[in-house]
């Protein structure tokens, strides 16, 4: 029988299943509404209306939403069966294990951001009610980015994450910095997704179906259609990660951006977009994966150097975190052309634990902002721990997490991947991923030089300034002590993390929720 | 392995604790970088090795009430350390007879010491800060110290090994502004490494030997089980030994192994040929002295040898080398015991002259013995050295027992409880080194197996005679005779507060009483209850160490009892002549035996020897060819700065003029990269 192109079948929704996207859906649409609603006020509940209040008030409620997402979220963790939203037959999104799991660092990710921001918008005169709507609207995307199972979600999902993170770049408006990097990203990463739209109309010329499911049915990997299709794509979603060749946006942009805005690109965009890499590799692109092989190769390989190459030389801390994220990028990419699950669940739990020491590092340097001016050079830094010592703790902790030194988790995290890239290369007998895995050693040893530079700064120089008067928040307070504390324990009892309140053992949770997506 | 019953949560609390303590307390230091009011510093670091002492008083009992079919021991098992793919590390604690004595010494003594602690750094003369740091230090050492009796496998007992000579290391330097208490401090670690080093290689040996037998362990009850396997493997040799002509030596694997271990435990209890750090080890405060280089953590050695019995039971060779180097080391850190001046260097020749006593114990395979010495031997020179810093506090800071003498009216209190110290360590009976020494020599003396056991019997006797002679002669030179300390310090002598002398009330009571409590000898209590199974803690013991038994007549034990107690009283007549009634004929004595006092008195210049032979050309070396050639040239300056170098080289000349910040240039980058990817993906067809 003949159907029609225009026939419609009306999506079966299970709210169920959705409920975490739909509370954070809800949560970015009224967000402005009430802040529409309490800024034409002069008082509430008896109270004095201030754009600072306002702030709070709204900080406060987009965490519940995202909280409450979280815990719908981590609810679900424990069962990682596929849960298909929409049309069984043409799936947009699965709800599986990966994407609870990705999800679930996201939310972290941003209630962190949110709960860093308050004082910081203040302090540097950017405190805008929309701060908030943005950011939830962007994590829906991110969200539905990370379990998507179709082109068009793929795009549509890409395009609602990143839109709010160009307008949350540039949202320091009077500062030139901040509209640069605003423009930047916005241009390049426009170019990045007209490679990619490309890639996709290749794609769906070649195959004739935007879910990836389908694609992976049809791929020709001897096509040059489907290659290049693929290759586009591929470069698309790269470039939200930061992989070289393309790369070089993020060092500017991490710069300009305000700092917590920063800290929350450099983790949940990567979460989810590696949550994006994971289908269109796995689904759409598993018959041709080992022509891609090579190519992903170099491209980790290359962004593990340069990365860790070019932050030797940096003498600004945001900078520096920028040209590190490329280099765990690397890292990172290394897990991806693992076969099997292994590499999966080894990047899952690595971004876990990136998402903890990066949002750390970043809340640092975002509690020195004074006078509307960031101190984020690394001059800035000397002698902080006579100053500042919780501060200084945090961030030590974060660099010697970050360089991978035990018994911090990041030294865990990379031990999973490169540990993941060896297995598989013994098992297959495959020499070329044990020599991705000794690059990434060499790299991790390369990254001590800038790493560790930042203690002995802190540690070893004397301040050149008085003490600054303390005036953390106590929401930075408790992140900075979420994320130092996160480090240690996710080093220390990968197996069982909160030993003392209940048994999880997240490697066990990431392996169980990488197979859950694998066909 | 771990079975119903054996299952035991409230494990964890004890090492917990001591803990949560120092981490509490440091924590807050180091941020806050000003100390808390003295009251709060005391009820956090005392309350935790009390809380400590009361849980593992509770799982003591139960341990000692509860029926066992297999074995009784406790296990906790607190999560998995390491999981590898066929290595497994627990991170576990075992509480069997033999932890759990120690366990109650530690946190016993420990408890009381740290009371002790308050008055005594109280007075500190020292313009230091210090005070809460160290009681920070104390809180880590004590958890170290129950970490490492408490692990259920060499891991965590190593751990706990390294953690006790981290502390140690701290707690000597602690007056660290004075630069020979840090030197002190630095010999103690180094020294010890040389220990800690071998022990490590044992561990691998051992694991090694394991898994080549087919069970990668390190757990204790596992090793314990499968030990048999192993007694006919030898060290592998390369081959190339043979073909360059060497013969080919047969070592047992077993053997090779327990010495490892032995050398470690030489570092860490302080014996031949390493125990020059624990007379220095006396530049740290006093209660540090008492609770770690007198009662617990230089007994660490005996514990792990007496842990790994059941590797010994099968390296004779091994053991034997423990008892010959426990015998000598008993006699030879006595005879330098007798020279010394200061009082707290004294007390530590003769603590390492009793852990001599107990390894020689440990050597004749009666491990029971050892580690029943080594608890009286916790209570009385614990006694000793808290009743000396007592003295020390009284004499406004003096240790030089020259200026000493005629303290007995000043400090009555402290003055009795040295005296019951004293007496316990000679062995008069019924104090509590009566019994446990009794119980070495016993052990020496029908032992077969060690090659002149008899002659070591001879010199354990005759130790024992030198310890009733020193020990004498300080107890004289302090508490007896006219005064040699100036008028005006003489007049300022009193005695200490009750925080002070309290806890040496509690040891004096226990120094005199808890030998015969636990280890009152069968034949004694055959002969005067008909109890036939008196020696309580032997039997306790033999359930996790393996005791020979020694069927004895009353007629012998009491013969050799009898003769050890006759050569102490005649070592103690010959001090109280010579230190008491005609004091007079010593400088003469000193001149006619000024050979042997010169020699004695300079510690037979084991430390000079060891700084020409070993630490002078080490340093030479270091100096000409590692530091000028190797790591100036070599490594930093080809190595690590070249590379550096390099690198940085390529950022600033290369790399970074892509980075133009044009936002037309990264995107120019990027098409020039994505085709070249996309050239890749296609020409890789």
């Amino acid at each position: 029988m003949e159907t029609s192109v225009l026939e419609f079948t009306a999506p079966e929704l299970h709210f169920g299943t959705i409920s975490p996207l739909l509370t954070v859906a809800l949560g970015a649409v009224l967000l402005p509404i009430i802040e529409a609603y309490l800024s034409r006020r002069k008082s509430f509940l008896s109270r004095p209306v201030t754009r600072v209040w306002i702030g709070f008030m709204l900080s406060f409620i987009s965490t519940i939403f995202l909280a409450i997402a979280l815990m719908l979220t981590l609810g679900k963790l424990s069962v990682p069966q596929a849960e298909v939203a929409f049309n069984a037959a043409h799936p947009m999104i699965a709800m599986d294990g990966t994407a609870h799991f990705l999800i679930a660092t996201i939310l972290l990710s941003a209630i962190m951001t949110i709960l860093v921001s308050g004082r910081y918008l203040a302090d540097v005169g950017a405190n805008y009610g929309e701060y908030y709507a943005l950011v939830l609207a962007s994590v829906l995307g991110m969200m539905l980015l990370a379990a998507s199972t179709n082109m068009i979600m793929l795009f549509v999902s890409l395009e609602l994450m990143s839109i709010p993170i160009y307008a949350l770049a540039g949202f320091r408006r009077l500062s030139v910095r901040s509209n640069e990097s605003a423009m930047k990203y916005f241009i390049i990463g426009s170019f990045a997704s007209g490679l990619m739209l490309y890639g996709m109309a290749l794609l769906y010329g070649a195959t004739g179906s935007v879910g990836l499911a389908e694609i992976g049915t049809k791929f020709d990997p001897e096509s040059v259609l489907h290659l290049l299709g693929a290759g586009l794509l591929l470069i698309g979603l790269t470039f939200k990660i930061a992989a070289v060749p393309f790369h070089q946006w993020a060092p500017d942009v991490y710069e300009g951006a305000p700092t917590t805005v920063s800290g929350f690109m450099a983790t949940a965009v990567k979460v989810a977009a590696f949550g994006a890499l994971f289908r269109v590799l796995s689904l759409a692109l598993q018959p041709g994966i080992e022509s891609l092989y090579g190519a992903l190769w170099v491209i980790a390989a290359l962004s593990m150097t340069v990365g860790n190459v070019m932050a030797m030389i940096q003498r600004n801390v945001k900078r520096m975190l920028a040209y590190s994220s490329i280099a765990h990028a690397g890292y990172l990419l290394i897990g991806l052309i693992v076969p099997g699950s292994g590499g999966y669940s080894a990047i899952m739990f690595y971004l876990l634990v990136y998402t903890f020491m990066t949002i750390g590092a970043f809340t640092v340097i975002s509690v020195l902002a004074k006078d509307h001016e960031d101190k984020d050079q690394i001059d800035d830094l000397a002698g902080l721990s006579v100053l500042r010592p919780f501060l200084a703790f945090v961030m030590a902790v974060c660099m010697f997490s970050l360089a991978g030194i035990p018994p911090f988790a990041g030294f865990m995290a990379k031990f999973q991947l490169f540990k993941a890239a060896i297995q598989a290369s013994t098992e297959l007998g495959d020499s070329s991923l044990l020599w991705l895995a000794i690059i990434g050693v060499l790299n991790s040893a390369v990254s001590l030089y800038y790493y560790l530079r930042i203690p002995v700064v802190m540690y070893m120089r004397d301040p050149e300034r008085e003490a600054d008067p303390d005036s953390m928040a106590g929401f930075e307070r408790l992140v900075l002590f979420v994320c130092a504390a996160a480090v240690f324990v996710l080093g220390i009892f990968p197996h069982d993390v909160f030993v003392i309140f209940w048994d999880v053992d997240v490697i066990a949770v990431v392996s169980e929720a990488a197979r859950s997506m694998l066909p | 392995m771990v079975n119903d019953g054996h299952a035991n949560d409230y494990l964890r609390l004890i090492p917990l604790f001591p803990l949560l303590g120092a981490l509490i307390s440091g924590i807050w230091l180091m941020f806050a970088r000003k100390e808390w009011p003295r009251s709060i510093v005391i009820l956090v670091a005392c309350s935790a090795p009390i809380a400590s002492f009361v849980v593992a008083f509770s799982q003591f009992l139960e341990l000692a009430t509860a029926k066992f079919p297999d074995g009784r021991f406790f296990i906790d098992n607190v999560y998995t350390w390491i999981g590898s793919h066929s290595f497994q590390a627990e991170m576990s604690f075992l509480f069997d007879p033999l932890s759990a004595v120690m366990v109650m010494v530690v946190t016993g003594v420990g408890s009381l010491i740290h009371i002790y602690s308050i008055g005594y750094m109280d007075d500190d003369h020292r313009d230091d800060k210090g005070f809460q740091r160290f009681f920070v230090y104390l809180n880590l050492f004590t958890f170290s110290m129950l970490m490492l009796v408490l692990g259920d496998n060499l891991l965590v007992l190593f751990v706990g090994w390294e953690g006790v000579g981290l502390c140690s290391y701290l707690l000597i330097g602690f007056w660290y502004l004075e630069d020979h208490n840090a030197m002190c401090g630095q010999k103690a670690f180094v020294v010890n490494r040389i220990g800690d080093f071998a022990f490590l290689i044992g561990i691998f040996i051992l694991f090694w030997a394991f898994y080549q037998a087919g069970h990668p362990t390190i757990d204790f009850l596992e090793m314990k089980a499968h030990i048999g396997e192993l007694t006919e493997l030898t060290v592998p040799v390369p081959p190339w030994f043979a073909t360059i002509g060497l013969a080919v030596p047969t070592w047992k694997l077993l053997t090779v192994a327990g010495l490892c271990f032995f050398v470690g435990a030489c570092g860490k209890s302080a014996q031949l040929p390493l125990y020059v750090w624990l007379p220095d080890a006396m530049a740290g405060p006093t209660p540090v002295s008492a609770l770690i280089h007198a009662a617990t953590m230089v007994t660490a050695g005996v514990y792990m040898v007496c842990r790994m019995s059941f590797l010994y039971d099968h390296a004779p060779g091994a053991l034997s080398t423990i008892a010959w180097v426990g015998g000598l080391t008993a006699f030879f850190a006595a005879t330098i015991a007798i020279t010394q001046k200061d009082i707290k260097k004294v007390l530590a020749y003769s603590t390492v002259s009793q852990l001599g006593y107990m390894f020689l114990a440990a050597g004749m395979a009666s491990y029971s013995a050892a580690i029943f010495h080594l608890a009286t031997h916790a209570f009385f020179k614990a006694l000793l050295f808290l009743a000396a810093g007592s003295v020390i506090l009284g004499m406004h800071h003096e240790q030089d027992m020259d200026k000493m003498g005629g303290l007995r009216r000043k400090m009555p209190m402290t003055h009795i409880v040295f005296l019951i110290g004293v007496l316990a360590i000679i062995g008069a009976p019924p104090l509590s080194g009566f019994f446990s020494k009794d119980e070495i020599l016993l052990g020496a003396f029908l032992n077969h197996d060690v090659p002149g056991a008899k002659f070591l019997w001879g010199l354990a006797l005759f130790t024992a005679g030198l310890t009733s002679f020193y020990m004498l002669r300080l107890y004289f030179r302090i508490f007896t005779g006219p005064t040699r300390a100036s008028a005006d310090v003489f007049s300022h002598v009193k005695e200490q507060p009750a925080v002070v002398v309290g806890p040496l009330v509690v040891l004096a009571l226990l120094s005199v009483f808890a030998g015969g409590v636990m280890g009152f000898p069968d034949a004694y209590g055959q002969w005067l209850m008909s109890m036939p199974d008196s020696n309580s803690l032997r039997h306790f013991l033999s359930e996790t160490v393996s005791t020979s038994e020694h069927h004895i007549s009353l007629g012998q034990e009491l013969g050799l009892a009898g003769l050890a107690v006759f050569v102490a009283l005649v070592a103690a007549g010959l001090a109280a002549v010579l230190y008491f009634y005609r004091t007079e004929l010593v400088p003469g004595l000193t001149k006619k035996l000024r050979h042997v006092h010169t020699v004695l008195l300079n510690k037979y210049y084991v430390d000079e020897f060891y700084h020409a032979v070993i630490i002078k050309p080490l340093i030479r070396m270091s100096d000409a060819l590692l530091f000028r050639v190797v790591d100036q040239r070599i490594i930093d300056g080809a190595g690590v700065n070249g590379i550096a170098k390099l690198v940085r080289g390529i950022a600033d000349n290369g790399i970074k003029f892509a980075q133009t910040g044009l936002a037309q240039t990264y995107v120019f980058v990027m098409l020039i990269g994505g085709v070249a990817f996309l050239a890749y993906l296609v020409g890789g067809i």
